[in-house]
């Protein structure tokens, strides 16, 4: 694996949230994703396509729900039909053959990841929900404009109301990434995933997980991630992380001036 | 035009006009050859998180005097058991998640404690005194001190609170 090195990505499924405790006993708020037989369909190559990157599929779909060429390009990929396609561009050196299934396996635990996703729409939105507008007076003589914008703009200087004002309008239902997700649990029997915190999406939406990518190169090397994926015979076992971050409890002397595991000791 | 080419009078029409078919479970799996998995998300986050409800510590109702043994880490990994006590004012979430607050007067200050019933950090629970309340919450003890946040108490003969647990 070199630094330039992409690895293919995977389509999960949000299940649902949940929460576990780590080892110093802190709660870790748990976002679980289900990758469903996630296949490689095809790739693309630089010379042929333009660019390189691997199709990938996930969760199947009726062969009655589906058009018979589109039928036919799965038969010609050997792949079930799929209910999701997503191109992940990777670099040439990751590339995987169609047909190659990408399970749970494919990541670690500990490993950071950035996890994009379709959020939930909040339909047409107001200023105080969509811009953090700070509204105006409930009471003292307010008429009808508690959640109101106020002013829009000057008077005859500029004459006019600035492109891309803040006003109401739909809010949500757009793709968003959410970076650096540390991924506490990984379940490769049942092809689970348990990160840290939320993901955009509700539940049982499709979500696009890929390795971090401001993750440092020692860090990303030092984790040794299945490269270019999983393919080994046996299925490795639930793995829990570590913690990253320190013991929240630890205990501060004030007399010394340090947390105690910190203390080397006189 | 020819009568050969209108598709009104040649067969191929009728012949797709679709005959209603009666129901049967066999008939169905045969049109459908591709096995199709239909995981349901739901009950399966539920049976994971059904793994981390903890039974050993005794039920909770509101009202409620307890004793929590919180596992406290003390310096190079010794554990202690900080015993805390109140009464219990409110209970959140459902399931592997529950949560209840415990109020108690220390010291001359009211204070409100959160805990997670299902953490491993709970050392154990121990129910002093039940009592007779007619809300889910009892808020209104904030505004009480003394004589007036008294909570009338609940007697459970020994024989009915033993078929409970």
């Amino acid at each position: 694996m070199q630094f330039e090195s992409r690895r293919a990505g995977v389509i999960a499924v949000k299940a649902g949230m949940m929460q576990d405790w780590d080892e110093y006993g802190a709660r870790v708020p748990l976002t679980v994703l289900w990758i469903d037989e996630c296949t490689v369909v095809r790739h693309k190559h630089q010379q042929r396509d333009g660019v390189t990157s691997l199709v990938l599929g996930c969760s199947a779909k009726r062969p009655k729900q589906l058009h018979p060429r589109q039928l036919g390009e799965y038969a010609a990929a050997g792949v079930t039909p799929k209910r999701k396609l997503w191109e992940c561009k990777v670099t040439e050196d990751a590339l995987l053959p169609a047909g190659t299934v990408i399970g749970a396996a494919h990541f670690k635990a500990g490993q950071y990841l950035d996890i994009s996703g379709v959020t939930k729409g909040k339909g047409f939105a107001g200023v105080m929900k969509r811009w953090n507008f700070a509204g105006q007076n409930a009471t003292h003589g307010n008429t009808k404009h508690h959640r109101a914008p106020g002013s829009i703009g000057g008077r005859t200087d500029p004459g006019k109301v600035w492109k891309g004002k803040k006003m109401p309008g739909h809010l949500g239902c757009e793709r968003v990434t959410f970076k650096n997700i540390w991924v506490y649990k990984v379940d490769p029997a049942r092809n689970l995933l348990f990160v840290r915190g939320q993901v955009p999406g509700p539940q049982g939406s499709f979500v696009y997980v890929r390795d971090a990518f401001r993750w440092k190169w020692a860090e990303r090397q030092a984790a040794q991630l299945p490269f270019p994926t999983f393919l080994g015979e046996a299925l490795p076992e639930v793995q829990v992380a570590r913690s990253d971050r320190q013991d929240p409890y630890r205990v501060y002397r004030e007399d010394v001036g340090y947390f105690e595991a910190d203390w080397k000791g006189d | 035009m020819l009568a050969s080419q209108n598709r009104l009078l040649s067969g191929s029409r009728i012949a797709s006009f679709k005959q209603p078919q009666p129901f049967v479970a066999a008939g169905r799996s045969r049109c459908q050859p591709t096995i199709v998995a239909k995981a349901k998300l739901a009950p399966l986050v539920d049976a994971i998180k059904a793994d981390q409800i903890r039974t050993d510590l005794p039920p909770v109702n509101i009202g409620d005097t307890v004793r929590l043994g919180l596992l406290v880490q003390e310096g190079k990994g010794k554990t202690r058991t900080q015993r805390l006590e109140g009464v219990v004012i409110a209970q959140s979430g459902s399931g592997s998640n529950i949560t209840i607050t415990v109020r108690r007067v220390f010291q001359g200050v009211g204070v409100e404690m959160n805990f997670f019933l299902n953490s491993p950090v709970l050392g154990g629970l121990e129910v002093l005194r039940r009592a007779k309340v007619r809300r889910a919450k009892l808020y209104y003890l904030r505004d009480r001190t003394g004589k007036s946040a008294r909570l009338k108490e609940l007697f459970v003969r020994k024989e009915k609170a033993a078929a409970a647990n």
